[in-house]
């Protein structure tokens, strides 16, 4: 019980510390708007079947990868600028639950994003989108959360090991986007890269999502995309151990916890 | 008072590997080079020396920040090495600057999200955070926002932040830096109030009066070596040449040794 008091008390913190930050309110904000406009013109002349799924709901997985990249992922290079990451990371709360009670904390918020796309969508487009089957879209829904949330934790612990950290924090945005299929099928992209797709979560639990929004659902392919997902899953946490291992002493051997 | 020591550094040596350019080859820096020293408990203990003498660097190592290069430090005979995860319950530091608070929350916010990770329970944070605040004059200011702060009510909330966990040791990396003399003179009152309840404070600065006021005991480190220690007046005693201050012999300490 104390457990989840904890749990629930952190992530309300966290709550609280992104929304208190100008730049987190208006990615989390702004960011779904554009991008449900964005969408909106790249599908206009297409024939693609699903395009208002991609309207919609793409622009929400954009704006939820976009706030998590500048909220749990880039918490790490503003906080080594602003000098509270050395007490963050040698406070006695383990730095590993510190990262994931902020990084469930800004998952659960940045999932907003989907709110304004359906509004967005809704308001300049008149699309709206029917929920045929309610419970599995509340699954994929909350898979993606689980997803996104496990996702950020290699990436966070890699942002420790250097000081460039904010460089690849601009970097990855863009490539999750395109390479997890948020705007466009992802058997669109060139077979050669189309296997880096395949072993990143955001990919299936997209699949996952858009499978669960068809009328005539297709058990095959949701067990299919539901079954990556947790294997790649476990395979992220497995990696999360090891990497963790092999991080806590790298960052006081290099000193990367601060900028000299 | 209790004679023992609470800090026993023996031989540290510190080297940072620096690597400026993709082709370039990495240059090394001795930041700290065999350095051996003992802080007794209960002191106010003062590190001084020039720019990039190595002081943060041996602060730094002390709060497991980060790990020596070789030699041993012990802190309340814990490794700093080994037994990083018990010494962290018993430390804290605080670094001088506007660095090392959120700024966009309120004071009250930063010592609730300090003492959550200082794991204080919130039954002990609910009486301990007013008092804190009290302490170091913020009690009034505790519902605005910290960017609108002074360099030193930012300086005072640090301390206050410092504190959460009641620390057996605060490390102090130039808690007056940048401060005026009435702002200066109520960082002294704290820290001397901290020091009369128990606390070792071990503190960096770059002014000697600070020293001559507050510090039972000093060393002094140029280029990583450490040339000095004693408490002030004995290295006035060994040192000085004009005038019967700190300054004069810290300055021919430094100017010999170069
Ligand atoms: N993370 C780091 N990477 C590389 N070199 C470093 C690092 N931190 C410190 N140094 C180098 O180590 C030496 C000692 O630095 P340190 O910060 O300990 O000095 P200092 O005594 O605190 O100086 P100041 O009075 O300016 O604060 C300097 O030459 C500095 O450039
Ligand atoms: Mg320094």
């Amino acid at each position: 019980m104390a457990f989840f008091q904890s749990i629930f008390y952190n992530v309300l913190l966290q709550f609280k510390m992104s929304l208190s930050r100008p730049m987190y309110r208006f990615t989390l904000i702004v960011s779904p708007i554009v991008n449900t406009m964005l969408i909106f013109e790249m599908f206009r002349k297409s024939n693609v079947s699903d395009a208002a799924n991609y309207i919609v709901f793409g622009s929400g997985l954009m704006g939820l990868w976009s706030s998590i990249t500048f909220s749990s992922i880039g918490d790490i290079s503003r906080e080594r600028y602003i000098g509270t990451l050395s007490t963050v990371y040698v406070a006695p709360l383990n730095f590993n639950l510190t990262i994931f009670y902020r990084i469930i904390g800004n998952t659960i918020l940045s999932s907003m994003a989907f709110l304004i796309s359906i509004i967005s969508a809704h308001l300049f487009f008149k699309i709206s989108m029917p929920i045929y089957h309610k419970y599995y879209f509340i699954i994929s829904f909350i898979m993606i959360i689980v997803s996104f949330s496990i996702i950020s934790m290699p990436i966070s612990y890699l942002m420790l090991i250097s000081r460039k950290s904010s460089l690849y924090m601009n970097m990855i945005e863009y490539p999750i986007f395109i390479l997890c299929g948020f705007a466009f099928p992802t058997n669109k992209l060139p077979a050669l890269i189309r296997f880096i797709s395949y072993v990143l979560t955001p990919t299936w639990t997209t699949k996952l999502l858009h499978e669960s929004l068809h009328k005539n659902l297709d058990i095959y392919q949701i067990n299919h995309a539901f079954k990556e997902t947790i294997l790649l899953n476990l395979i992220y946490c497995l990696f999360i151990l090891i990497l963790w291992k092999h991080i806590d002493s790298q960052v006081r051997k290099n000193a990367t916890l601060e900028v000299v | 008072m209790d004679n023992t020591n609470i800090i026993t550094i023996t031989d540290l040596t510190r080297i940072f590997k620096n690597k400026t350019g993709w082709f370039s080859p990495t240059e090394e820096v001795t930041a700290l080079n065999n350095v051996s020293l003992k802080i007794k408990r209960g002191t106010i203990f003062g590190l001084l020396g020039q720019n990039g003498a190595g002081k943060s660097t041996t602060i730094k190592i002390l709060t497991t920040l980060l790990l020596p290069t070789s030699g041993n430090v012990l802190i309340d005979d814990l490794d700093v090495t080994k037994d990083y995860k018990e010494i962290r319950k018993k430390i804290n530091f605080i670094f001088g600057g506007e660095q090392g608070v959120y700024k966009r929350l309120t004071p009250l916010d930063n010592l609730i999200y300090f003492g959550n990770l200082y794991k204080v329970n919130t039954h002990t944070l609910k009486k301990r955070i007013p008092e804190l605040l009290n302490q170091v004059d913020l009690y009034d200011v505790k519902d605005r926002l910290v960017e609108n702060f002074s360099k030193g009510m930012i300086e005072r909330l640090q301390i206050a932040k410092g504190l959460i966990n009641s620390p057996s040791i605060l490390f102090m990396d130039e808690p007056t830096i940048g401060l005026d003399a009435l702002s200066v003179r109520k960082i002294h009152g704290l820290i001397k109030n901290l020091n009369d309840h128990g606390t070792t404070i071990v503190l960096t600065t770059h002014y000697l009066k600070e020293v001559e006021e507050l510090c039972s005991s000093v060393a002094i480190i140029n280029k990583g070596n450490l040339v000095a220690k004693g408490t002030p007046d004995e290295i006035i005693e060994k040192y000085a040449t004009k005038g019967n201050d700190l300054e004069s012999a810290y300055i021919s300490i430094i100017k010999g040794d170069s």
